[in-house]
């Protein structure tokens, strides 16, 4: 008897049956429990009247669920008994759990041995050796075999005895190709005289010498094993058998059958799951094949065939079809199974890819696809994003919420019929985000949101934000921005009055104003604030802005009206007398002009000195300001005779001449 | 049409080897052939392994030893026989290995179905007459080893199993547990059959002083009356006299072959009562239907 000391390989207890006055146990080293101990006495004794005792014994497998073991027995005759139909059994008790760990059953086959007399030697516990494994030579016998046990699952199978040995063996190897947890369940005889089933405890597979002969013994419910090649579903299991493979369908049932409690039955989906999951390429249908297979297990089984064919489905996540991505999503969480991060963002991904409706509205939800698409959104690019939302724009507010960056793209803002003011209504951003949020908008061509903007940023910022595409080749409607910014006067007024707005953003302005839009009803004007504004800007619109400030000073909404004559007059005076006043400046100017005679409207630089002149005497503006109106002296002698044709002018111009700001000699010319 | 018949469900008790097969394959052949007059014949076989039934019969007709019946559950053999008035009455025997009863002993379990089977009808206990284990005396066999000159064992301690016990003890045993729970349903009839009488006749006794004198702690307790057991102990020797040997390559028994050669295979059984001798076995029945 082998009883190697190997440091891995388990142990097992033993007993002896025979017979003392009556079939009783003999020896061993087990205690069992009553119940237990009574299913061996049972299944210790003959296996049934009549039986022809094989010269080297049979097998009888059966589990004891009492104590977690499995018993695997060997019965002799014992002729030499007093009373004929006695029996030895020898029988091995192999803790489940080392069971699953046992390749095969030839070490625990070395270890059985026939008491000789005395019943030394069964009193210890034995370790059980490796030993090399016997193949599986008949094909047909074992196709047969795997057709009735697995196409016939809830029958007893009955098989005639051809070779003891050979029957022996294809009947372990069988065993030992089962997953752990059927191969524990499973019952077994390999000489059988009458069927040793119990009404509780059916036997799996049970050999019998002659069936013609043990006729009486047939078995109801019984499927009979017929030589024959193995149906189609089952012939990777017989190759399984006859060429075994690290790796192979053994170590796959082994892997995957932990959970499954179907028995037999759930052999052939496991054989077509496995055949399936082989056969996978890129190939939309295998998959689905393999799906197949693995729902044909019972709801619940199958934990481990369940992660199997969810990390394949990871890997071909863009080629599924819509069953199989659903079950993806039914699976990531919502069984216990773990995902990476990184995988659970590229799953949502995929999704959103394929459904960015479904994605969207999934965000808010606390379920398992809700947390896909919250643990995707954010590693998602923002063009995929474009994309999809493009496919379902009433989608966007919520991408966008979380993705702010969104507002920097200026492909979100195009998106067409993309719902962008409600969007800006309740987007949170960063002070110093908003003007690249209103840049991104602006480039667009967008003038839907220019109002939506102004309210929600203020006419400030979004007049930097013009300035910069004023001075750009952008193609962007930017006059159609500013018409929206002048709508709110007040805002304008008081970022004119900041005085750091740049010179061409304040002409721009002036161009879609007229002059007594703004109010100044305390304080500097405005515009005379801004008349001072440093940038630079074309000479045409020089003029246009100092034919502007000329009419608003000549208007009636002014305080500040000799700042804003020293910032025009020059100018405005020599376009008028150069030709290059536009038509429309000189007309805004000309509204603002006394009355002359038609034949007198031609002199319009004379009509707008007169004015200017009447204005510092009439209203007495800054006299300081009057001296330096203009560094032309010719221009300058032809307002001061102007202003002494009165005297009201000439007790003006003495208050000029007073002014400290025209002191020189040269200043008091001409005065 | 219904079913009238009276049940009688009798229970053949026995511990291992008392003979209990051979006692169904002779009475299964009494009733069957009506090669004798018996007080019941049988009328059909309502359950059981007819198969069976005709093989226990066969080897009893060829005087070939029964095999040892299987440790593989409960069978129930149940007659419907015909009284001499015509009487129809079923009895059921259920067939139960002997180790049960041992396992009843030994263990102090009992499975349900047994439990339930015993808990009904009378008994009839078989025990082997030739192999009734006797207690030892620790004096005889201290002289037996001063005659023998052989050393007597000093403080060797002894691990004591059930088995061991003497058979009368496990047999009082075994009839007390009929009276307590599970299997207690009120005063029984009780057949003690003590088989095998061919062999034990030879002491010359009738069964009830032989079970006085042999089996006396059993005789002691039915008389005591304390279970209220009602109780008739008969001889019986279903098979005659010694049958072939089942062992392959045996020598054949001539006692054997001058059972075969009766014409009347029926005459073979002795069942003896008092003072009366008959082929009868169904006479212990009818008075345990009684």
């Amino acid at each position: 008897m082998a009883d190697e000391l190997t440091p891995k390989s388990p142990s097992v207890d033993q007993t002896l049956h025979g017979y003392s006055d009556g079939h009783r146990l003999i020896a061993g080293t087990a205690k069992l429990a009553s119940g237990d101990a009574r299913s061996m006495l049972i299944l210790s004794d003959a296996s049934g009247p009549g039986v022809d005792q094989a010269v080297d014994g049979y097998l009888t497998g059966y589990p004891l669920q009492g104590c977690g073991k499995y018993v695997l027995a060997r019965t002799w005759g014992a002729p030499e008994m007093s009373r004929p139909g006695c029996v030895w059994t020898h029988s091995l008790l192999i803790d489940f759990a080392d069971l699953a760990t046992l390749a095969d059953a030839d070490g625990l086959l070395s270890l059985f041995r026939r008491p000789d007399g005395g019943r030394q030697g069964y009193d210890r516990r034995l370790r059980v050796p490796s030993i090399a494994r016997h193949a599986v030579a008949n094909s047909n016998r074992a196709g047969g075999l795997l057709n009735a046990l697995y196409l016939h699952p809830l029958k007893k199978v009955e098989m005639q005895v051809r070779r003891m040995l050979e029957d022996e063996r294809l009947v372990l190897a069988v065993w030992f190709q089962q997953w752990p947890r059927l191969r524990r369940s499973f019952r077994f005889c390999t000489l059988m005289g009458a069927d040793r089933s119990s009404s509780a405890e059916m036997f799996d597979l049970q050999l019998v010498f002659d069936r013609s002969r043990t006729q009486r013994v047939s078995i109801d419910n019984t499927a009979i094993v017929e030589d024959g090649p193995a149906e189609i579903e089952l012939s990777t299991a017989l190759e399984d058998l006859l060429h075994p493979v690290p790796g192979g369908l053994t170590a796959f049932l082994r892997r995957v059958g932990g959970d499954v409690s179907d028995g037999r039955s759930a052999m052939l989906p496991l054989c077509r799951l496995y055949d399936a999951l082989n056969s996978l390429s890129h190939n939309n249908a295998s998959f689905a094949m393999a799906l197949d297979a693995f729902e044909s297990l019972s709801i619940g089984q199958g934990q481990a065939a369940r992660e199997i064919v969810f990390e394949k489905a990871l890997e071909l996540l863009d080629s599924l079809d819509d069953r199989s991505f659903n079950f993806v999503l039914d699976n990531i969480w919502s069984r216990g199974l773990e995902v990476d991060e990184a995988v659970v963002a590229n799953i949502g991904a995929v999704l959103w890819r394929r459904s960015p409706r479904q994605f969207a509205s999934a965000l808010e939800d606390p379920d398992p696809i809700g947390r896909i698409a919250r643990c995707a959104i954010p590693q998602i690019e923002a063009s995929l994003l474009v994309n999809g939302i493009a496919r379902d724009p009433e989608i966007g507010r919520r991408i966008v919420l979380r993705r702010l960056d969104l507002l920097f793209d200026q492909n979100f803002w195009a998106i067409p019929d993309l719902e962008a003011s409600s969007i800006l209504e309740v987007v949170d951003v960063e002070p110093s985000k908003v003007p690249s949020v209103l840049a991104a908008l602006v480039a667009t061509g967008r003038t839907d949101v220019a109002e939506a903007a102004i309210s929600r940023f203020g006419a400030g910022v979004v007049l930097e934000v013009l300035a910069d595409f004023s001075q750009s080749d952008r193609m962007a409607d930017v006059g159609t921005w500013t018409r929206a910014v002048v709508r709110h006067p007040l805002e304008v007024a008081t970022v004119l009055a900041s005085g750091s707005t740049l010179r061409h953003v304040v002409v721009e302005l002036s161009k879609s104003m007229e002059p007594d839009d703004l109010p100044n009803d305390f304080g500097d004007d405005p515009w005379a604030i801004a008349s001072a504004s440093i940038g630079q800007v074309e000479p045409a619109d020089e003029i246009q802005f100092a034919a502007f400030l000329m009419a608003r000073a000549l208007g009636y909404r002014s305080r500040s009206c000799a700042t804003l004559f020293a910032a025009s007059f020059e100018c405005t005076h020599k376009a008028l007398a150069s030709g290059e006043m536009p038509d429309s400046a000189w007309r805004r100017i000309e509204r603002r002009l006394s009355w002359v005679f038609p034949w007198l409207e031609w002199d319009r630089c004379g009509r707008v000195r007169q004015a200017v002149v009447d204005k510092f005497v009439d209203l007495n503006l800054d006299p300081g300001t009057f001296g330096r109106l203009t560094t032309d002296g010719s221009l300058f002698a032809d307002i001061i005779d102007l202003a002494s044709r009165s005297g009201r002018g000439r007790r003006y111009l003495a208050r000029v001449r007073r002014s400290s700001s025209w002191n020189t000699p040269d200043d008091k010319r001409g005065v | 049409m219904t079913d009238d018949k009276v049940i009688h469900p009798i229970s053949i008790v026995g511990l291992p080897g008392s003979g209990k097969t051979t006692f169904l394959a002779a009475l299964w052949h009494l009733v069957r052939s009506r090669d004798i007059q018996g007080r019941l014949k049988l009328e059909s076989l309502r359950q059981g392994n007819y198969e069976h039934l005709m093989d226990i019969e066969t080897r009893w007709l060829i005087a070939k030893e029964q095999e040892r019946t299987q440790v593989a559950g409960m069978r129930t053999v149940s007659m419907d026989l015909l009284d001499a008035q015509k009487r129809p009455v079923r009895v059921t025997f259920p067939d139960v290995p002997g180790e049960d009863y041992q396992y009843m002993w030994e263990q102090r379990a009992i499975d349900d179905d047994l439990a339930r089977t015993l808990s009904s009808g009378n008994i009839m206990l078989l025990l082997n007459g030739n192999k009734i284990e006797a207690p030892n005396w620790v004096y005889d066999e201290a002289e037996l080893c001063r005659k023998l000159n052989l050393p007597l064992p000093q403080g060797e301690a002894v691990a004591w199993h059930p088995c061991l016990s003497p058979t009368q003890v496990q047999l009082v045993d075994l009839l007390q547990n009929f009276r307590g729970r599970p299997l207690d349903c009120g005063p029984r009839r009780l057949a003690v059959m003590i088989s095998v009488w061919d062999k034990a006749s030879g002491e010359g006794k009738a069964p009830e002083p032989f079970l006085a004198e042999k089996l006396s702690l059993l005789d002691q307790y039915l008389r005591s009356g304390k279970d209220k057991w009602t109780w008739r102990v008969y001889g019986v020797s279903a098979q005659g006299g010694e049958y072939d040997s089942a062992k392959e390559g045996a020598t054949p028994s001539p006692q054997a072959a001058a059972l075969r050669d009766k014409d009347i295979p029926s005459e073979r059984i002795r069942l003896v009562h008092g003072e009366n001798e008959s082929h009868d076995l169904t006479e212990p029945l009818e008075w345990l239907m009684n």
